[in-house]
C-alpha cells in the first residue's frame, strides 16, 4: 500500500511544556503495531492495534510517501474510544478475552 | 513559542473561549493545514479556567495542540452540541459527564435495553463523539469536557478521565465541574471564535479545499433557510439524529403533532406548541412538544402522544393562572438536589398551607393557584406524572394512572406536591416547560422534586406537633402509622423523611415500613 509509520516527537520524550501529547511507552514497536492495525470502518485516516494491553491509535498525516502512500504516526489510545466493532473483531481473534472501556 | 493570532469570546465570568496560533518550529511530516494551526485553547465555565493545568509543575492556562480538527469537530457536531439533551442508554447522573462515567463504571452489559453490549459500547460512543471535544484531538492531552442542552441552556460539565499516555506530572486543575448557561450565549461565543480562527487560516492557506470547505460549513451554521430546523427539533424532542430512519420517522411524528393539535389553537399557542421554521445558530427555545417528547420514555407510543397533546391542547385554551407568590427560602450554598428540595418544600409549607390544620391539603392548594389537574393513561409506569406549564396560558398536572406505585390517595398526594415542586421552582430550565416526572426526566430535578414533596407535605412543624400527641415514641410503627393516616401520606414516606430529618436510623425506617415492632 506504500504507506509508511514514522514516529513523531509529539509522543516521545523529552517532554516540552505546551509542545507534547501523549507519550508512548518506552520501547512500544509503532511499526510492528502499524502492521497489525485496523482501519475505523466509519474515518479512514484512523487505525487501530493492541498489545493484549493497551490500546494504540495511528493517525495518517496526509503527507505522501514517495512510494504513493501517506505517513503515519501513532500514540496511546483511550480504549472507550476503540470502535465497538473493532473490538467484537479483536475478541474472536483472540487479542482480548472482553471488551475494554 | 510565538503567539502569532488570538481571538476570544464570550465572558471569562460565565463562559468564554479564546483560541491561539502559535509557531511550532518541530519538524516532522504532518498535514500543512494542521501543522498551520498548532495552539492553544482556554475555555472558562462558571468564571473557572477548565483548560488550566500543570506540566512539570508549570501551571499552563491552555491545552496545546493542532485546533483545525477541534474547529471542525465544532462545526460537524454543533446541532447535538446545542440540542440534544437526551443521554445515551440510561438517564444514568444530572449532568453529562458524570453520568458518561457512571455508565462506563457500571458494566455497558447490565444497561437494560434491546441492545447487545457492542451495540451498547457503540451507542455510548457514538454519543461521546458527538459531545466530547477530545473526540476532536488526536494524540492531544485536552479535558474531558462535555457540551450539550439542558432545558433552554447549554450544559457544559468537565469530568476526570484522563487520556492514556499522560505523564504524571501533566494534570489538569478543574474538574468536576458544571455550567449551565443560555444557549446562544454559548453557541454565539463558539461561533464567533471558531469563524474568526478559519479565516484567518484560510488568510494564510488560500488554496487549502479544506480550509476553505471548513469556513462554508461554519457558515451554514447560522442556517439562513431553516435547511436544519428538522434535525435541531428532532434532537430537542430526544430522537437520535444521527439515523436518518430515525429522523424521517420523527417527521412522521411531527405531521400527525400538527394534525392532533388541530385548528382550534389561536398562533400564539401554536407557536408554544410546535415553534415556527426559524433558522440562526440555535433553536433558542424548544418548541413544548419536544420538551414533552424529549424528556418522556423512548417507547412514546402512539396512545401516549395523544393522550400528551391532547392535554397540551386543553392548557393551550386554559386562561393564565393568578400570579404565584414567591417563596422566600434561606440562601444555603453548594446544598445536595434533596437538601435543597426539603428547604424549598418547608418554605412553601409556610408561605402556602393552612397551619392550623392538621394535614396540608395539596388539591386547595392548588386550586387557589390556579393549576388544574387531570388523570390520564400513560404507558410507562415509570412516569408518575408530566406537568405542562406557559407563561401565557394555563398550567396544568396530567397523573398517570397507569403509574407502576398506583394512584391511591397517599401516592396521588405525593405526585401532585411533587409537580408542585416543579411548577414552583423548575422553571428557570426553560420558558417552557414540560416536566415528565419519570425516569428521563433531569436526575437532579427530579430529586429534589421528590425532598420537595416529603417537606412540603410532612414538614418538620406538623411532624413535631402530632409526635407530641403519641403516647409512644414516632419512630415506632405504630405511631408512624397513625402519623402516615393523620398527615395522610404513605408509610414509607413518612419513614423516608424521618430518615432524613434524622429522627430515625435506616433500620428503624426499615422497621417502620416491613417491620411489626
Amino acid at each position: 500500500m506504500g504507506d509508511l509509520y514514522e514516529g513523531i516527537p509529539k509522543h516521545k520524550e523529552p517532554w516540552v511544556a505546551g509542545r507534547r501529547g501523549s507519550i508512548c511507552p518506552p520501547g512500544v514497536d509503532g511499526v510492528a503495531l502499524f502492521k497489525d492495525s485496523v482501519v475505523d470502518p466509519k474515518r479512514p485516516g484512523k487505525r487501530y492495534a493492541t498489545d493484549g494491553e493497551n490500546a494504540y491509535c495511528a493517525h495518517s498525516s496526509n503527507v505522501s510517501t514517495p512510494s504513493g502512500g501517506f505517513y503515519w504516526h501513532g500514540f496511546p489510545y483511550e480504549w472507550r474510544r476503540i470502535p465497538a466493532a473493532i473490538q467484537r473483531q479483536w475478541i474472536s481473534e483472540g487479542k482480548i478475552t472482553r471488551y475494554r472501556t | 513559542m510565538t503567539v502569532t493570532w488570538t481571538a476570544l469570546a464570550g465572558d471569562t465570568s460565565s463562559f468564554a473561549i479564546e483560541l491561539s496560533f502559535i509557531t511550532d518550529p518541530e519538524s516532522h511530516h504532518y498535514d500543512a493545514d494542521e501543522r498551520e494551526s498548532w495552539g492553544s485553547i482556554t475555555l472558562w465555565v462558571n468564571g473557572i479556567n477548565v483548560t488550566e493545568h500543570l506540566e512539570q509543575g508549570e501551571p499552563l492556562r491552555a491545552a496545546h495542540w493542532y485546533l483545525l480538527p477541534t474547529i471542525g469537530w465544532f462545526a460537524a457536531n454543533w446541532d447535538p452540541l446545542f440540542h440534544e439533551e437526551r443521554l445515551p442508554l440510561k438517564n444514568a447522573a444530572s449532568d453529562a459527564a458524570t453520568a458518561m462515567t457512571r455508565l462506563l463504571v457500571q458494566p455497558l452489559r447490565l444497561v437494560r435495553t434491546d441492545l447487545d453490549e457492542f451495540e451498547r459500547l457503540d451507542a455510548w460512543q457514538s454519543w461521546w463523539a458527538r459531545h466530547n471535544i477530545v473526540d476532536s484531538v488526536e494524540g492531544g492531552i485536552f479535558p474531558d469536557l462535555y457540551i450539550r442542552r439542558w432545558g433552554d441552556l447549554s450544559e457544559i460539565s468537565v469530568g476526570a478521565a484522563t487520556t492514556p499516555g499522560t505523564p504524571s506530572h501533566f494534570r489538569y486543575q478543574n474538574v468536576d465541574v458544571v455550567g449551565r448557561l443560555p444557549a446562544k450565549f454559548v453557541a454565539t461565543a463558539i461561533y464567533d471564535v471558531i469563524q474568526r480562527a478559519t479565516e484567518e487560516l484560510a488568510r494564510r492557506r488560500p488554496d487549502s479545499t479544506r480550509i476553505s470547505s471548513l469556513l462554508q460549513d461554519i457558515h451554514d451554521l447560522m442556517d439562513v433557510d431553516g435547511l436544519r430546523y428538522t434535525k435541531r427539533l428532532a434532537y430537542l424532542s430526544g430522537v437520535n439524529a444521527e439515523s436518518s430512519q430515525d429522523v424521517e420517522n420523527f417527521v412522521d411524528l411531527w405531521s400527525r403533532v400538527d394534525e392532533i393539535l388541530g385548528t382550534e389553537l389561536d398562533a400564539t399557542a401554536r407557536e408554544i406548541a410546535i415553534g415556527s421554521l426559524r433558522g440562526g445558530l440555535v433553536l433558542e427555545t424548544a418548541p413544548q412538544v419536544a420538551l414533552l417528547f424529549g424528556s418522556y420514555n423512548p417507547t412514546l407510543n402512539d396512545n401516549d402522544m395523544q393522550v400528551l397533546l391532547r392535554n397540551l391542547h386543553n392548557v393551550l385554551r386554559e386562561p393564565r393562572p393568578a400570579e404565584f407568590p414567591t417563596i422566600k427560602t434561606p440562601a444555603l450554598p453548594r446544598l445536595s438536589p434533596g437538601q435543597e428540595g426539603s428547604q424549598l418544600g418547608e418554605a412553601a409549607y409556610s408561605e402556602l398551607a393552612d397551619r392550623e390544620a392538621g394535614y396540608v391539603d395539596i388539591q386547595a392548594i392548588l386550586t387557589r393557584l390556579g393549576i388544574t389537574h387531570s388523570m390520564d393513561v400513560l404507558s410507562d409506569t415509570n412516569t408518575r406524572a408530566v406537568s405542562l406549564i406557559t407563561q401565557e396560558y394555563g398550567i396544568h398536572i396530567l397523573v398517570n394512572r397507569n403509574y407502576v406505585r398506583g394512584t391511591t390517595e397517599p401516592v396521588l398526594r405525593f405526585t401532585l406536591a411533587h409537580e408542585l415542586g416543579h411548577i414552583l421552582f423548575d422553571r428557570s430550565r426553560s420558558l417552557r416547560m414540560a416536566v415528565v416526572s419519570g425516569p428521563w426526566a433531569p436526575l437532579a430535578i427530579e430529586q429534589r422534586a421528590n425532598a420537595f414533596a416529603a417537606a412540603f407535605l410532612m414538614p418538620e412543624e406538623l411532624l413535631e406537633r402530632l409526635s407530641k400527641q403519641m403516647s409512644i415514641p414516632i419512630w415506632h410503627k405504630k405511631a408512624a402509622v397513625q402519623v402516615a393516616a393523620r398527615l395522610r401520606v404513605s408509610l414509607s414516606s413518612l419513614a423516608d423523611r424521618m430518615y432524613n430529618l434524622m429522627l430515625v436510623t435506616r433500620e428503624e425506617a426499615n422497621n417502620i415500613v416491613y417491620g411489626n415492632r
